[in-house]
């Protein structure tokens, strides 16, 4: 069992008899709010997609697949190509992968889902390190208490961060919740 | 053809204060009332819920107000007098079913329409989280968080059949306010004085505010809700507020009210210059008196609260003077984010910006009263789900 929070993209659940890969998640939370979970599902028999949206503590019977250690390699049309230590090649469909689409980069680093012997879906590594490609000038004097802002990553996906962070600086990403976490170490 | 109207549970679990109870209780009325739904409503604690419904009897387990069926929500009551669901049950709030209940979800041939009604929110993930009907993953049932919000594309605001024009009616009724503020105890509309409504929460920066007036000598009338700010009040005049009350203090009159009814609330908030505001009921309360607000936020851990409160700010304020726009997010920085309260600006500078608050609040308001209400888009989202269920 899984809390709807610890569900990532390229998790496997089972409801109501089928078999569900999730292809997105999304969180969220705000004031009194409970903090919810909105899925984009993908049906292992089917292909058909869905979605939902859930509070995060609620359980889901996941499936445990098998996981493979890969780097991503290069995009093939709508394919994905992943490589092993042994050079062996993975082919993942852009349908089965969108939420790792906001992050991914040549020779990232990821684990392939398997199903049935088949690549199936990535799970992302938790926290990731990514350039900040552009993002407005932090507002001098600015005391309104709203002290985030929007910045976009190379892929094109954006995310809010600090005031105080500036292009080409690194920061440090949590893939569950999209969310700024710090500035990235310097090596 | 006329589509008869959907039976509804609601199941209430009463938090702290009364404002979960409070907002239930005006939803449960505009469905039942504008909506001619059948509306049974679970509330688990009657002492909180006679607060706001003077009329309500707390012996009774069973009874009918206001054309509400209302229940006392215990393990035994349940136990003896649920016996089947109605076309849709709700979970106010994030409250859990009794386990009678979400047993019985599964045992109607075609289930009942199953809804979490969620905070509102103005944030823009709202938009697309609102209303999704989902697979519930332990009863194979679908389940919706539906959220009440302020644009078009979520569950709306409870906004009662006429509000708006009685409210209009009332504001162009010098005669009929003033009637209305002698029966509670306040006295008339005064030219030159400024009329505030305060009703906050214990750790809002009160007394630095109260410094802020009597720095601007502009006569002001605070009124104060009964039990509210009692400490910082009694510090900053050196008497202890007592309900009927009035001191004087300074340019300030201390106005105590006795404890009001929602429909004497909403005249407070629409007779008012500049309404105080707590939690969600009230600041909706506040958006149809078309008069300015500060909305005190219901304060969570990790500042989970600020960017709800900036978000509202953004959609409710987005055109207004941006000097006004300034003075105002500053204040409600100040009154709302830890830490802040020696920032306080001088409060003659947001007493000279009520005009253009007001204006702006009047014409927010009607706009926002054009989409339709929270009732209206509920029973359309369950007459929806029952067609699709056959």
């Amino acid at each position: 069992m899984k809390f709807a929070q610890e569900l990532r993209s390229g998790n496997v659940i089972t409801m109501n008899g089928n078999l569900l890969l999730v292809t997105k998640s999304e969180f969220s939370k705000s004031g009194r709010n409970a903090s919810v979970m909105k899925f984009k599902f993908r049906n292992l028999k089917t292909g058909s997609p869905s979605e939902g949206v859930y509070k995060t503590d609620e359980k889901f019977d996941d499936v445990m697949l098998e996981h493979k250690e890969v780097k991503y390699s290069y995009a093939d049309g709508d394919n994905y190509v992943f490589m092993d230590g042994e050079y062996n090649q993975f082919e993942v469909s852009k349908d089965f992968m969108e939420d790792a689409l906001k992050y991914l980069e040549e020779e990232m680093p990821c684990e392939i889902v398997m199903y049935e012997g088949k690549p199936l879906s990535i799970e992302l590594p938790v926290k990731l390190v990514r350039e900040v490609i552009y993002t407005e000038p932090a507002v001098k004097g600015d005391t309104s208490g709203k002290v985030m802002k929007p910045a976009r990553l190379a892929t094109g996906h954006e995310i809010a961060v600090p005031a105080f962070i500036e292009i080409g600086e690194k920061i440090e990403i949590d893939t569950r919740t999209d969310e700024y976490v710090s500035r990235a170490k310097v090596a | 053809m006329t589509l008869p109207a959907p039976s509804i549970d609601i199941f209430c679990h009463v938090v702290d204060n009364l404002g979960d109870v409070g907002v239930c209780w005006r939803f449960c009325k505009a469905l039942a009332r504008d909506q001619g739904c059948y509306v049974r409503l679970f509330v688990d604690d009657f002492d909180a819920f006679a607060k706001i419904e003077p009329s309500l009897d707390k012996t009774r387990e069973i009874q009918h107000i206001e054309s509400v069926e209302v229940f006392h929500w215990s393990h035994m009551v349940i136990d003896r007098l649920y016996h089947g669901c109605a076309d849709a049950v709700i979970e106010a709030f994030a409250c859990h079913l009794p386990d009678k209940v979400n047993d019985m979800l599964t045992l109607k041939p075609v289930p009942p329409v199953w809804i979490d009604l969620e905070y509102m929110s103005a944030e823009s993930w709202v938009d697309t989280h609102h209303a999704i009907v989902s697979l519930h993953p332990s009863t194979g049932l679908n389940k919706t968080l539906f959220f009440p919000g302020f644009t078009e594309r979520t569950g709306g605001l409870t906004r009662e059949k006429g509000l708006i024009e009685a409210r209009q009616a009332f504001q162009a009724d010098i005669t009929a306010q003033n009637q209305w503020r002698e029966s509670v105890g306040i006295p008339a509309r005064q030219d030159g004085v400024t009329d505030i409504s305060l009703f906050c929460y214990g750790v809002s920066p009160v007394e630095p505010f109260l410094r802020g007036l009597a720095c601007s000598g502009q006569p002001v009338r605070l009124m104060i809700p009964a039990g509210v700010a009692t400490d910082a009040l009694t510090r900053f005049t050196g008497v202890r507020p007592v309900p009927g009350e009035t001191v004087v203090h300074d340019n300030i009159n201390f106005h105590n009210l006795i404890f009001l009814s929602q429909d004497d609330y909403d005249r407070l908030l629409w007779s008012c210059d500049l309404n105080f505001v707590r939690g969600e009921d009230s600041l909706v309360r506040s958006v149809w008196a078309g008069n300015p607000m500060i909305w005190d936020i219901y304060k969570q851990p990790e500042r989970a609260h600020i960017p709800k409160l900036w978000a509202f700010h953004d959609h409710f304020w987005a055109g207004l003077d941006p000097e006004c726009r300034e003075i105002l997010d500053f204040f409600s920085a100040m009154w709302n984010e830890e830490g802040r309260q020696d920032e306080m600006i001088p409060a003659h500078r947001l007493l000279a910006c009520l005009p253009a608050l007001r204006d702006h609040a009047r014409r927010r308001s009607l706009e926002q009263a054009a989409q339709d209400d929270l009732a209206t888009r509920l029973v359309a989202f369950i007459r929806e789900q029952m067609k699709n269920q056959g």
